[in-house]
């Protein structure tokens, strides 16, 4: 039976670029020295900073708020966690569900945007007014409430975007010659005064296999379902099976390109567009009115950002946070 | 004789393996890479280099969406 490299008892992971065995304990101390090094690295986050963790109920956000939660202290942030209830039936139920349990497992304050409730639809009810995929109407308004949350709150939002996430993200880009969004999971976007609020991506190095045997290990509550919506034929799902393939073939690969990736991420061609506050809620726009308003205005008769930024002080304030 | 569980879907395969079958053997079998498949045996994991036996195993999927 293969042995932990560092103490000896019995392995429950091997680390094939490593090439080393690790017991439950020091495989959780490997990926924690990995998020700490991304953080230093990339200089992520610092004393005095306010963190709002994404947390989507699934495995990754999970680890993503366990980890912050233990190298609060050492990097001196704060720490809330932001959920953002979809109202996809049994699914969000289950998400929020493991959500309330996680965060109070690790004594974190929670603040729940219920779609629903706040927007008057839920997310497979919008998509279908709208004749729009679900998953892009999703994306666009999950965007949009984080950063909300993230400029009312001077916070900076932390996603839980994995290694296989990121590099299956770029190579999309790069096969449909989307090359301006090849650099966007970088592990941070930095905020625009007012408009936009600094991303933070503190898993950029953790492998999504990493990250789902540390939430085993750790005993993290999480739903490990899929979202009905998500296609397992999907571009981006077909190219992180491959990734993966090679990454068996040549253990490291990932590393490889991650390192290079954060580094070259001003080499890619930039979007044409100039970021300008939204006629009608003041944030992030490629010009006018912005997609989200334009959205709740075309479902509801009148553009709904205000409302969330109203909401998001309401909330925030709770925390402590205004 | 190995019963399989796959997870997140929950369909049960068996497989057939030959003395001193690794894991890494079991999800070759399977065509599952030992990059993105956890084999779980009594709930906990197992390295892919490990032997595997006769018995009950749980194959998780770790990646997700798209």
């Amino acid at each position: 039976m293969a042995k932990c490299s560092i103490c000896g008892k019995p392995a429950i992971a091997y680390v094939p670029y490593q090439r080393r065995y690790y017991c439950a304990e020091h495989f959780a101390d490997h990926v924690l020295s990995k998020v700490r090094r991304t953080l230093r690295k990339y200089r992520l986050v610092g004393g005095g900073d306010r963190v709002l963790a994404a947390v989507s109920g699934g495995k990754d956000s999970a680890v993503l708020l366990d980890v912050l939660a233990r190298l609060k202290r050492e990097f001196g942030y704060q720490l809330a966690a932001l959920h953002i209830d979809l109202g996809i039936g049994e699914y969000s139920v289950e998400s929020r569900r493991a959500v309330e349990s996680l965060v109070r497992d690790l004594g974190v304050p929670l603040i729940v945007f219920p779609v629903k409730e706040a927007l008057g639809y839920s997310i497979p009810e919008m998509a279908m007014r709208l004749r729009r995929p679900a998953c892009s109407v999703c994306g666009m308004v999950k965007r949009y409430i984080y950063n909300a949350f993230g400029v009312e709150g001077r916070a900076k939002v932390a996603t839980g975007h994995n290694a296989d996430d990121i590099m299956s993200f770029a190579l999309k880009g790069f096969i449909t010659q989307d090359l301006s969004s090849i650099p966007k999971l970088a592990p941070r976007t930095p905020g625009i005064e007012g408009l936009a609020a600094e991303r933070i991506r503190p898993l950029y190095s953790v492998y999504e296999k990493e990250s789902y045997l540390y939430a085993l290990v750790r005993g993290l509550p999480h739903y490990h379902q899929e979202c009905p919506h998500a296609r397992l034929t999907s571009l981006e799902f077909r190219i992180k099976e491959m990734i993966n393939r090679l990454e068996e073939e040549r253990p490291g690969l990932k590393l490889g390109f991650l390192s290079k990736h954060a580094k070259n991420a001003n080499q890619y061609p930039r979007e044409r567009w100039e970021p300008s506050p939204c006629s009608s809620c003041g944030l992030l726009s490629s010009g006018g009115e912005c997609s989200f308003c334009r959205t709740t205005r075309r479902l509801r008769g009148e553009p709904l950002g205000r409302s969330v930024r109203e909401y998001a002080r309401a909330q925030l304030e709770r925390l402590g946070w205004m | 004789m190995v019963r399989v569980k796959l997870l997140p879907e929950g369909k049960v395969v068996e497989v057939d393996l030959q003395e001193g079958d690794t894991v890494r053997d079991l999800l070759r079998a399977l065509g599952l890479s030992s990059e993105t498949h956890v084999v779980l045996v009594g709930g906990t994991p197992v390295p892919e280099t490990e032997k595997i036996g006769a018995g009950e195993v749980v194959v998780v999927r770790v990646l997700s969406g798209g």
